[in-house]
């Protein structure tokens, strides 16, 4: 299969961010002592350049399939890859100083550049093999970005913790899109949707239980999300923002492509599967979340909290709900992007303890109405971003007629409720306590500031982007 | 009852009761020797016996402490060189058959693998120290 010019045009993303995954890694490495400055430099110019190609691709309407079917280039895609090299933007703006302190700035770079590529290739992958290894190549890095910090042990607990559950999910999601390949007898979702249109074989149903149950994991849904929170909490803090929004929102994306062209036949079976899953996951984070009093680890299990809500919004692709849910986790996780990014960072500037919130409001008030923002947002009240993600998925799951589904989003407003004491914990902390005095405050970070203040603008003004959004995900080129 | 004729019974699904029966016979056999030998053989230990033999050293310190791992530079350069080696061949066999397309590839992918040797040599790792 020759490679021809429209396929290098469809790649051109993951092109540029490879070529500068190489230039910061090199380049960092040339620059000799004291080369943060100009690695973050080139990893922003290699982020934004990302963007911008993926953004003009998805403007002019680029589509096309390459490599025998197996690399898809549409607008559902290039969405995704547009939240990944975005988020992957602040990320880098956020983490130069961090990456400075380590003396490591390139590796600590080129790992976050080489998850933007395996969760840009993850988004297009239509091919089974083909989508093991893009996740493994957003995977593997992401274990040594937990690692990264040598300060703290903590940190490698973590990434230990992280690399050995991983790699475990790893095999049980190989195994799964084996079994399935086996039943298809290929590896392209084309075929596979052909062999699965009639009745489920056991061992087809095996593949499907498999290969979900190793996604769940690398969404971090309940039962599969105990290294979540070690993991969030022994990473830098940009390297949790970064891992708990970009790869997981590709793995979202593979996981709709999969089940929706792969799998259409066995819709009933994954509906269900993932209905279960979702409800166990919302109640699981949320409730754990409740007992947090480390404001990383609160957002830990907040995070898995999020992966349930969007996973109803996966149980409620069936019936009337079709177009609705997968618009809904489109919108979600853009939403979802801005704000826990956002919330993540915002621990860099205050700290980890939930008591080092206190009084943020008398001291530093513009920051402590960027966090109440992303909180508002977490919570899902309106017009901050996280309240259209919920709202889609509601409407979504409605629309579903699936009684499964209903429960799901009974869980979901339920959830909602519970959560509102974690989330609303801090910004009583900020608001209404007095500053705690003799606390040693983190060191102020121009870059995370910034990315601080962009996120929550993103997050309030969602509403903006919002119709810009549903235009874009009704013709994601997905149904 | 013969086990064609079982299979002929049971259809495909025969097939794996020939390794369900391997699978009994290795276990079983070596269940069975390894409580012969603890049944038969005489346990005699003596502080000879328990001693380092042939290759083997006998400590002077804790053997638990902390050393450099030096050899992991070996194991990066490995790698590389390694990957390369397994694409290189194949490719090698085929390659007339490719022609220009082919080189530009391979191309590419050897300069990709020799800028992590760059990247190696530059941050050092070559030198021993």
């Amino acid at each position: 299969m020759p490679v021809t010019g429209a396929a290098i045009i469809g790649l051109l993303p993951e092109i540029i961010a490879s070529v500068f995954m190489f230039v910061v890694l090199l380049g960092g490495v040339f620059a000799g002592e004291r080369n943060s400055g100009i690695v973050g430099g080139l990893a922003v110019l290699g982020t934004l350049a990302t963007f911008a190609s993926a953004a003009v691709l998805l403007a002019i309407g680029f589509e096309g399939t390459f490599f025998g079917e197996s690399y898809a280039v549409d607008n559902f895609a290039l969405f995704f890859k547009l939240i990944v090299s975005g988020t992957a933007f602040f990320t880098v703006i956020a983490a130069t100083r961090f990456a400075g302190s380590t003396g490591d700035a390139p590796e600590y770079m080129t790992l976050i550049l080489a998850v933007v590529l395996g969760a840009m290739l993850l988004a297009s992958m239509r091919d089974l093999f083909g989508l093991f290894l893009a996740l493994e190549l957003a995977t593997i890095p992401s274990y040594a970005l937990v690692a990264f910090d040598r300060s703290r042990r903590e940190s490698a607990e973590g990434g230990m913790k992280y690399l050995v559950t991983g790699v475990i999910a790893s095999s049980v999601l190989l195994y799964g899109l084996v079994l399935i390949y086996g039943v298809a007898g290929s590896a392209n979702l084309t075929q596979v949707a052909e062999a699965f249109s009639g009745e489920l074989t056991p061992v087809g149903l095996v593949g499907i239980g498999l290969m979900v149950s190793g996604f769940a994991f690398k969404l971090s849904a309940a039962p599969f999300h105990f290294w979540t929170p070690d993991a969030y909490q022994g990473a830098p803090t940009s390297a949790a923002a970064f891992l708990s929004v970009a790869p997981k929102a590709a793995t979202f994306a593979v996981l709709l492509r999969i089940l929706v062209e792969g799998l259409p036949g066995a819709t009933a079976t994954w509906t269900s599967i993932i209905a279960v899953i979702a409800i166990l996951t919302m109640f699981v984070g949320n409730l754990s979340a409740l007992r947090q009093r480390n404001v990383r680890r609160m957002l830990a299990f907040s995070s898995v909290a999020h992966s349930g809500y969007i996973l109803v919004a996966f149980a409620a692709i069936q019936g009337g709900g079709q177009e609705t849910g997968v618009q809904a986790i489109l919108i979600y996780s853009a939403a979802y992007a801005v704000m826990n990014l956002g919330a993540f960072f915002a621990i860099d500037l205050v700290g980890e303890d939930a008591k080092s919130f206190n009084g943020l409001f008398k001291t530093q008030p513009a920051l402590a109405l960027c966090m109440g923002a992303f909180m508002a947002a977490l919570v899902g009240i309106p017009p901050f971003s996280g309240f259209f993600g919920k709202a889609w998925v509601i409407l979504a799951g409605a629309q579903s007629g699936s009684v499964l589904v209903y429960a799901a989003v009974g869980a979901l407003v339920i959830n909602s409720v519970i959560s509102l004491p974690y989330y609303f914990g801090i910004v009583r902390n900020m608001f209404l306590e007095e500053p705690v005095s003799g606390g040693t405050a983190p060191k102020d970070d121009g870059g995370v500031r910034f990315s601080v203040y962009a996120l929550a603008i993103l997050t309030t003004i969602f509403i903006l982007f919002f119709g810009l959004l549903v235009t874009l995900t009704g013709a994601s080129g997905l149904l | 009852m013969t086990l064609g004729l079982l299979q002929q019974e049971l259809g495909y699904s025969a097939v794996y009761l020939y390794v369900g029966i391997f699978m009994l016979l290795i276990v079983g056999f070596v269940a069975t020797v390894l409580v012969l030998a603890r049944l038969i053989a005489p346990s005699r230990s003596s502080k000879t016996k328990a001693q380092t033999y042939e290759t083997g050293e006998s400590t002077v310190t804790d053997p638990w402490r902390p050393f450099p791992v030096r050899y992991y530079v070996f194991a990066l350069t490995f790698l590389i060189f390694d990957v390369e080696a397994l694409f290189l061949f194949p490719w090698a066999v085929i390659y007339s058959d490719l022609g220009v397309y082919g080189f530009v590839q391979m191309l590419i992918f050897v300069t990709i693998l020799s800028l992590g040797l760059v990247y190696e040599w530059k941050k050092g790792a070559l030198k021993w120290v």
